[in-house]
């Protein structure tokens, strides 16, 4: 059959059978509906995830779906750049999904079950279609369907904190939407039913200011619902709030459909302002720095992912941030490398960070509390849980021979290359050796926060009940985390296949350049060999163990304790783990800590009971969202004075009015 | 007919004279008897403009002012205010002196800003456009200013007068009906005003207005 | 079919609230069958007219254009589903005897009525019969906010009565002043001043100078019916202390026939001044103020009812602020009314079903909304995101191109605008999210003795509104929908 009208249909099956699972699992209130609802959609997301495959793999560049005549014509087209990033929806929506069957049914008091599942089918049919629409009005209706399903789902299950967080999600979503919006109409000049590709002509027109405008404000928009510093606020508190499949979906494809409409958008300004990339870059580091940082001191499993979300993000729009700069300022190889890595560095955060989000999910329905100082000794009671964990968190902190280092390598590799060749220029040099530092620092820290995570989780003793009597995952809980694991050490060993797909023609609008040799590919070594060379190792230490030593003598026993009992208490908690990152960047985050020691004994003041409290508080929420916070609640309280209830004031308005306005108009 | 057009700047003197008294005025029957006066003058003025211009529309008009604004209106609040047993002393929110200035300092500005106004000239002599512009500054002046449920309705009342005897300016009348419609709109308009403050009365114990500010934000 | 058909049906329906029948369901059954008598005759009278040419009846007295066809098709609807919601509304409060038979008939006299001066005011010809309908529409539904005996309600149609009068007076100024212009001019006699369709033909020979006074007054005096910002201060209290079905036609109709009004005016003074951008100017500044300041009050708003009020007043300022950005924005702004009409009835019906359960509309008490009655919760959520421009409602559809008009020529007020609407859309979310859900044990215990609520009428109304809200706004994105707005408002765009 003919692969194009195979790879249409795929996607036009992905989309409608995305809403008809919804609609199933909304109105079929039993265990069979929702096993029948969450089925149908890792059904077909897996289609479109085949279809999409199929036409990245493919020959063709661009490929229209179909057209509804709606008057304006809701077109849905793909082509190279929103089929990578369909193929990141569609398949980490099938695992989800997935595990969702399982999943949901755990928690079936605490959330509605039917409208979680109708939310969930429109939050996916929204990414899908902002990746397909092809013009302004069908890229903006999809968005808010997808903005406005995640804040159903993020309250989901109707606690204070939900609401709470869900709410500041809602501000910050619609402010953003706002800022397209006006970002759109300021690029279309005023053709509101522009097709995406023609806004490239018409932005050639635009006058400088409302061009940097127009910028501005998509890097608002796109940036805030990617989690870019310092509109990242509202991430940390909703990621967590949310079902953990929810999270792994807003975090791990969300935010990267965000990427993918700023990608989109760059290409349609040919020729942008050097500040601008430099600007992106700063903002893109200062996340990563950030996130990291507070990866390390959180002690909430699911916000340390979040904040690693942020930290990742960071860097992918790093690496945007310096490629908009090298394609203004002649180095276009440089440029189109680092928008690979960026692309590349999205599929894989994608992968990895989805798989985290399910496994903490898997943990927390074990354990009932999300606090890592309630977790420990796991790695004895969910083995295999614990072994994908190990994997996916040491791919998370960039580590070989996962894929996510290979990326990272090409970006450092192509920056210490470019060095030599803009030596000259100064505020080029700056930037690499910031870009370069930059990922240092964060790569340092983010292994410190993994090891963290993973240490306190799964090691040592529980510190809790509920920890020690935890059971493995099984079934389809499990599968898709396994999935995700058995896919990180596949994008590990064939990065440069990867790498090589993803610079297929038409992803950079290239002028003809054939970029450097690809590291991996044409190095003497191959990521493959690597891997190899690091299994031949294990086993060639382990093989040789059981050989030349004498297993049979061997007898296990418990860790030398000097004769007193170990205790979990005895543990390195997570906040003691982070101690030392809390104290040495302490200007930065500002982390207040309360110790109150209530005396036991009347004759001895040392015998005490003593309380340690560790707060943080982000200094953005601090400098910039309670200022504003405040300063709404004041401005109100102002305006409210109007309404005193005099009617003589009221009456005076009218007449005060009627006089300035007849000054002013006549 | 020039004998009876030497009445015109009496009676529209009159008008003005009697509404510039009636913020003054802290009784509520003298203000009521006051608007009476000044709607009665109101009244003769369009007679003597239809004794010298013969419109006949006008008629109509001098027959519901008379009947409607002398006589109908004032009793009814009379009756009402009575019935409910008002107070008939009445506060205000600034002295009778004060208000005299006030007063004077909307007329003064009015005569100052006539040459904005000269638009509005016509066959009639400047001082009835002057005495209609001061009659709504002067209106709405009462409903500001004062502090009872009476005043405000006096207040709304003063300013129909000065938008009839705008319309009495610029435009002489409209068909029987539109006049119709207008006149009946201000008694009813009225009626049910003077009907709301009986019950306010009753249920606040006061014609006082500070009562109703219960509803804010 | 002429108009006068109209009138006299009303009129009959409002006397029959008298009849001395001792049972008041005898009394709602009249009312609502006099409800669908009118909406049939207004639907034969106005729907041929929507898709004609713009024509005038050969009387002087009424005529009926597309723009007035219209706005009458959006009166007879709301009036059938106030009436229907009515009926289970009143039948409750007699029930719980909160009201008693005297006040039935006072409704049922005053509703009708109300609707007449309405109708009276969308079909006339004559400004002198505009400014009595307008007028007449106040007095009719004043003893409608006073219909509860609290106090509060006293005071709030005090403040309704005096401050809307007062409006309409200043508005008869301007009325007056536009007739004197035409005077004037010459070319018009005693008669015809008072004439719209003759104002519009000889607008062109009128004053400048008297035309800008007049078009000041009308704007402010009947801006305060409209609800502009800061003459809107009587809207909260009139609006949230009226019975619920009449809120809804009080937002939703009443509103838009004020704003109706200016705009005939408005067509009056463009012709007259040769531009657009004069009387443009004041629908923006207006406008903009009359969004800003509800998103402050609805932030900070502890009463749900004053709440919708609010945003009735911001949804105006919409629309004011779309027909202020130029020759094209009425076509959004016409959109806009429609969307609203059609969504704060529905939520206005809502809150009246809340209020009949929880007996307060203070957002604090209300608690548990999801648990004790869910289909309300539900339709009210759902018709929230509606009215806050979620596609696919027909307010995405306004909007969407009334931001993509005003970005154009005026961009910095719509990113205030953008921010103002972000601040309510959080603010509505969060106030009825609120009610929704409880805070802790001890509140979830309180409305647990509530038993769940059934389906009623008012439900059925609220999902036909909502379902037409979805209609109308996909319509409303297409071509033909956008077209078809476009005829409408022809009668009222200057063409210069």
């Amino acid at each position: 059959m003919d692969i194009t009208l195979l790879i249409q249909n795929g996607i036009i099956v992905s989309l409608i059978g995305t809403v008809f699972a919804g609609l199933i699992g909304l109105l079929f209130n039993n265990a069979t509906g929702r096993v029948l609802s969450y089925s149908l959609l890792a059904f077909v997301n897996a289609i479109g995830a085949v279809a999409s495959f199929l036409f990245l793999t493919g020959k063709e560049s661009v490929s229209v779906i179909g057209t509804i005549p709606f008057g304006f014509d809701v077109m849905f087209r793909l082509d190279i750049l929103s089929s990578i990033f369909l193929l990141i929806v569609t398949t980490i929506s099938a695992l989800c999904a997935m595990y969702a069957i399982v999943y949901v049914a755990k928690y079936e008091k605490v959330y509605h079950l039917p409208s979680l599942a109708m939310a969930t089918a429109l939050f996916i049919f929204g990414m899908q279609s902002v990746l397909l629409s092809m013009n302004i009005a069908g890229f903006m209706v999809s968005w808010e369907i997808m903005s406005v399903a995640s804040f159903f789902l993020v309250m989901a299950d109707k606690e204070k904190a939900s609401i709470k967080a869900a709410l500041f999600y809602l501000v910050m979503t619609h402010l953003g939407a706002g800022a397209l919006f006006a970002g759109f109409f300021l690029l279309s000049n005023g053709k509101l039913l522009a097709d995406l590709s023609s806004l490239a002509v018409t932005a050639q027109a635009l006058p400088p200011t409302s061009a940097i405008l127009a910028l501005l404000l998509f890097l608002f928009g796109f940036g805030s619902k990617a989690g870019l510093v310092p509109f990242h606020v509202w991430l940390p508190e909703a990621h967590p709030q949310a079902p953990s499949h929810i999270s792994a979906l807003m975090s791990g494809v969300m935010l990267k459909v965000a990427v993918y409409g700023f990608l989109r958008i760059i290409s349609a300004f040919p020729m942008m302002p050097s500040w601008f990339g430099i600007l992106v870059m700063v903002l893109g580091l200062l996340s990563a720095v950030f996130g990291v940082l507070y990866a390390v001191i959180e002690t909430d499993i699911k916000r340390t992912l979040a904040y690693s979300s942020i930290e990742n993000i960071g860097l992918i729009f790093t690496m945007i941030g310096l490629a908009l700069y090298a394609f203004n300022n002649q180095q276009p190889m440089l440029g189109e490398l680092c928008l690979i890595t960026a692309v590349f560095h999205s599929v894989v955060h994608a992968v990895f960070k989805s798989g985290l989000f399910l496994t903490a999910g898997a943990i927390v329905s074990e354990t009932h509390s999300r606090s890592l100082e309630a977790m420990g000794g796991l790695a004895k009671r969910m083995p295999i849980l614990s072994g994908s964990f190990l994997i996916l968190a040491l791919s998370a902190a960039a580590l070989p021979p996962f894929g996510v280092f290979y990326g990272e390598w090409v970006f450092l590799q192509s920056v210490v290359g470019a060095f030599f060749v803009v030596a000259t220029n100064p505020v080029f040099t700056g930037l690499l050796i910031a870009a370069l530092a930059g990922f240092a620092f964060v790569g340092g820290l983010a292994i410190f926060a993994m090891v963290k995570l993973f240490a306190i989780a799964c090691l040592g003793e529980p510190r809790t009940e509920q920890a020690a009597h935890a059971k493995d995952a099984k079934g389809l809980l499990l599968t898709p985390i396994i999935i995700l694991t058995g896919l990180i050490v596949l994008f590990g060993a064939f990065a440069p296949n990867l790498l090589s797909i993803l610079r297929a023609d038409g992803l950079v609008e290239t002028q003809g350049v054939s970029p450097m040799i690809l590291v991996p590919s044409g190095g003497s070594v191959t990521p493959m060999f690597l891997m190899g060379l690091l299994i031949l190792c294990v086993g060639l230490v382990w093989s040789l163990r059981r050989l030349f030593s004498n297993v049979k003598n061997e007898r296990p026993y418990h860790t030398w304790d000097c004769g007193q009992p170990i205790t979990s208490g005895m543990e390195y908690t997570a906040t003691a783990f982070s101690a030392p990152i809390r104290f040495f960047f302490r200007l930065v985050l500002r982390a207040k800590k309360t110790v109150i020691a209530t005396p036991l004994l009347a004759t001895n003041p040392w015998i005490a009971k003593r309380t340690m409290v560790v707060e943080t508080n982000t200094i953005f929420s601090q400098y910039m969202y309670e200022p504003i916070g405040k300063g709404m609640i004041w401005l109100s309280e102002k305006v409210r004075k109007i309404q005193n209830g005099s009617i003589q004031l009221y009456l005076a308005l009218i007449f005060i009015t009627l006089i300035v306005a007849l000054m002013i108009a006549l | 007919m020039t004998s009876v057009g030497m009445f015109y700047p009496l009676f529209i003197g009159g008008l003005l004279f009697a509404s510039v008294l009636i913020p003054m005025i802290l009784r509520r029957q003298l203000m009521v008897r006051l608007y009476a006066i000044a709607s009665l003058c109101l009244a003769l003025a369009m007679i003597v403009t239809f004794l010298q211009e013969g419109v006949t529309h006008l008629l109509f008009a001098i027959g519901a002012t008379l009947l409607i604004k002398v006589f109908a209106i004032p009793m009814i609040m009379e009756q009402m205010a009575k019935r409910v047993g008002a107070s008939t002393r009445l506060v205000s929110k600034i002295r009778p002196t004060t208000t005299l200035f006030l007063v004077i300092g909307v007329l003064v500005l009015v005569s100052l800003n006539s040459n904005h106004l000269a638009v509005f000239a016509t066959v009639q002599p400047t001082y009835v456009l002057f005495t209609s512009i001061s009659l709504v500054l002067i209106g709405f002046l009462m409903m500001v200013l004062r502090r009872d449920i009476y005043s405000e309705i006096i207040g709304f009342l003063t300013l129909e007068n000065g938008i009839s005897l705008f319309s009495l300016v610029t435009v002489g009348s409209g068909s029987l009906f539109v006049e119709g419609g207008i006149f009946s709109a201000i008694l009813v308009g009225a009626v049910l005003m003077t009907l709301l403050s009986r019950r306010i009365c009753e249920l606040y114990g006061t014609e006082s207005t500070d009562p109703l500010r219960e509803l804010t934000d | 079919m002429q108009p006068i058909y109209l009138f006299l049906a009303l009129l009959v329906i409002a006397s029959l609230a008298y009849i001395p029948i001792k049972s008041e369901q005898i009394l709602r059954q009249i009312s609502l069958g006099g409800a669908v008598l009118y909406t049939i005759l207004a639907g034969w009278l106005a729907i041929p007219a929507l898709f004609a040419e713009p024509q005038f009846y050969s009387q002087d007295w009424w005529f009926l254009d597309p723009f007035a066809a219209f706005f009458l098709v959006l009166i007879s609807f709301l009036f059938l589903s106030a009436s229907i919601v009515s009926y289970r509304y009143i039948g409750h409060e007699m029930h719980e005897r909160i009201i008693q038979l005297k006040q039935v008939r006072l409704y049922q006299l005053s509703l009708p009525l109300f609707i007449l001066s309405m109708t009276a005011a969308v079909l006339t010809n004559n400004i002198g019969v505009l400014w009595v309908a307008l007028e007449a529409t106040t007095l009719t539904t004043t003893f409608l906010v006073a219909f509860y005996t609290k106090d509060a309600s006293l005071e709030a149609a005090w403040k309704y009565i005096l401050i809307c009068s007062t409006g309409i007076a200043l508005g008869l100024l301007g009325i007056l002043m536009f007739a004197f212009a035409g005077n004037q001019a010459g070319g018009l006699d005693a008669e015809s001043i008072f004439n719209l369709a003759q104002l519009r033909e000889h607008a062109t020979t009128f004053l400048p100078e008297i035309v800008r006074w007049a078009f000041v007054f009308i704007f402010i005096g009947i801006g305060t019916k409209v609800g502009f910002v800061p003459m809107h201060t009587w809207l909260p209290d009139a609006h949230s202390k009226t019975p619920s079905p009449i809120s809804g036609i009080l937002s939703g109709v009443l509103l838009n026939v004020a704003l109706y009004t200016i705009l005939r005016f408005k067509l009056v003074a463009d012709l007259s001044l040769g531009n657009t951008w004069w009387t443009e100017r004041f629908f923006l500044v207006f406008g903009v103020m009359s969004i800003v300041l509800p998103a402050f009050m609805i932030y900070i708003q502890r009463n749900y009812k004053r709440m919708l009020a609010y945003s009735s007043i911001e949804h105006m300022g919409l629309a004011a602020f779309a027909i202020g950005l130029g020759p094209f924005g009425v076509v959004p702004a016409m959109m806009h009314l429609v969307g609203h009409a059609i969504g704060k009835s529905m939520l206005f019906f809502g809150s009246g079903e809340i209020l009949m359960r929880y007996k307060t509309t203070k957002i604090e008490q209300v608690r548990q909304l999801l648990k004790t009655s869910p289909y309300t919760a539900v339709l009210f959520l759902l018709g929230l995101l509606g009215l806050l421009a979620v596609p696919p409602s027909a307010l995405f559809a306004s909007e969407f191109l009334m931001i993509g008009y005003g970005m154009q020529s005026q961009w910095i007020l719509t990113l205030v605008v953008l921010v103002a609407l972000t601040i309510i859309f959080v603010s509505m979310i969060r106030h009825t999210l609120t009610m929704f859900y409880a805070h802790d044990a001890s509140e979830s215990d309180a409305s647990s003795h509530m038993h769940k609520e059934g389906w009623t009428l008012t439900h059925t109304v609220m999902a036909a509104h909502l379902l037409l809200l979805v209609v109308v706004g996909v319509y409303f994105l297409t071509i033909p929908g956008i077209k078809f707005m476009s005829g409408i408002v022809q009668s009222i765009s200057a063409n210069l």
